[in-house]
């Protein structure tokens, strides 16, 4: 098994993580953090409740919009997709991490 | 035998009695743990490993500590947690003294219909009856019954359960206070009571009891409720602008 990253860059990520992932589509809880742990490979790996947390935060940010809907197994589910202000925040995110990325390349060539 | 239901049931209130997350969060988080139990339990690799037990209790662990989560929900909105509590530490309050006034007043009534017969028949029957709504009132606050009902009421889904059982616990200090701390004037002595007058004959010991010490009884029994909860949001005041 990957070592994790740790907790503070994890805590760090999530808000573009959470952007990032809603920019491709509508999707719930449960789902983001599946996909999080399959394209990281299993080296971010959130305590999955605090994914909730994050999540409202963004909406009462209208970052993101959420609505109700009936689930294929018949379960009340939120889902979430990015609002426009919540694709400008991600564009700006994105700046920012390729920024300290290129930084740590240069430093460790 | 594993029962999903209760079990799912007993998580979501040891969540929602941290007062901070909202109903609709708990149903979200409710979702995200059946989802995950299901994906666990249908895992082929684990099918014969795990028992179902084992399942439920990793999906909720990997959820996380509920006290951590309900820190973590706090922080997104703490007025709305502070607003929750005060409106059930208000509505436990006032809905505790009401029951307790009503209580009185039935057991005094309970207790006139015998005073002829025998005066120590119906200071037996005042106590009982006063002392058997008390217990009702612990099993109904133990249980959640109340609660529950309120909640079925209102559709706040257990919201602020934490307070509410802190005003219940609140509630019965202050009516086991007016019932012990005034005990010799209450329930000996038809005198004391401000509905004396159900009573026709007082009881020639009323007057054992000093009228200072019935008095003071009174008072504590009807302020202590109040000093401790001005305490207890004092406290919970300090504690949030520390966090």
């Amino acid at each position: 098994m990957p070592e994790p990253v740790s907790k503070e860059l994890v805590a760090a990520s999530s808000k573009p993580l959470v952007l990032a992932i809603l920019a491709r589509g509508e999707s719930y809880g449960y789902a983001i953090l599946q996909e999080v742990r399959e394209r990281s490979g299993g080296r971010l790996d959130w305590t999955e409740g605090m994914l909730y947390p994050v999540l409202h935060r963004l909406e009462a940010q209208k970052l993101i919009q959420a609505r109700w809907a009936t689930s294929e197994n018949g379960r009340k589910r939120k889902y979430y997709r990015l609002s426009r202000q919540g694709s400008r925040a991600l564009e700006s995110e994105r700046a920012d991490w390729l920024a300290v990325d290129a930084t740590l390349k240069a430093l460790w060539g | 035998m594993f029962d999903l239901e209760s079990n799912v049931a007993a998580w979501r209130q040891s969540l929602a009695s941290r007062g901070s997350v909202p109903p609709a969060a708990l149903d979200e988080l409710e979702d995200h743990l059946r989802a995950s139990f299901e994906r666990l339990s249908a895992a082929p690799g684990l099918q014969n490993a795990l028992t179902p037990d084992e399942c439920f209790a990793l999906a909720a662990r990997r959820i996380g500590d509920t006290r951590v989560l309900a820190a973590e929900f706090e922080r997104v909105d703490p007025s709305a947690a502070a607003r929750r509590r005060w409106i059930w530490m208000l509505t436990g309050y006032v809905g505790i003294h009401l029951a307790s006034q009503a209580l009185l007043t039935l057991s005094v009534i309970v207790a006139a219909t015998t005073w002829y017969a025998d005066p120590l028949v119906s200071s037996a029957v005042f106590s009982l009856t006063l002392l058997g709504g008390v217990a009702v009132m612990i099993w109904a606050a133990g249980t959640g019954v109340v609660r529950r009902a309120l909640d079925n009421v209102t559709h706040t889904a257990s919201v602020g359960a934490w307070s509410a059982v802190r005003v219940m616990a609140l509630g019965l200090v202050a009516l086991l206070a007016s019932t012990l701390l005034t005990p010799l004037g209450t329930i000996v002595s038809a005198r004391s009571m401000s509905v004396s007058r159900l009573w026709s004959d007082p009881p020639t010991f009323a007057a054992t009891v000093p009228f200072g010490l019935q008095l003071s009884a009174r008072a504590l029994a009807f302020g202590a409720p109040f000093v401790i909860l001005t305490v207890l949001l004092l406290r919970e005041r300090t504690r949030r602008s520390a966090a």
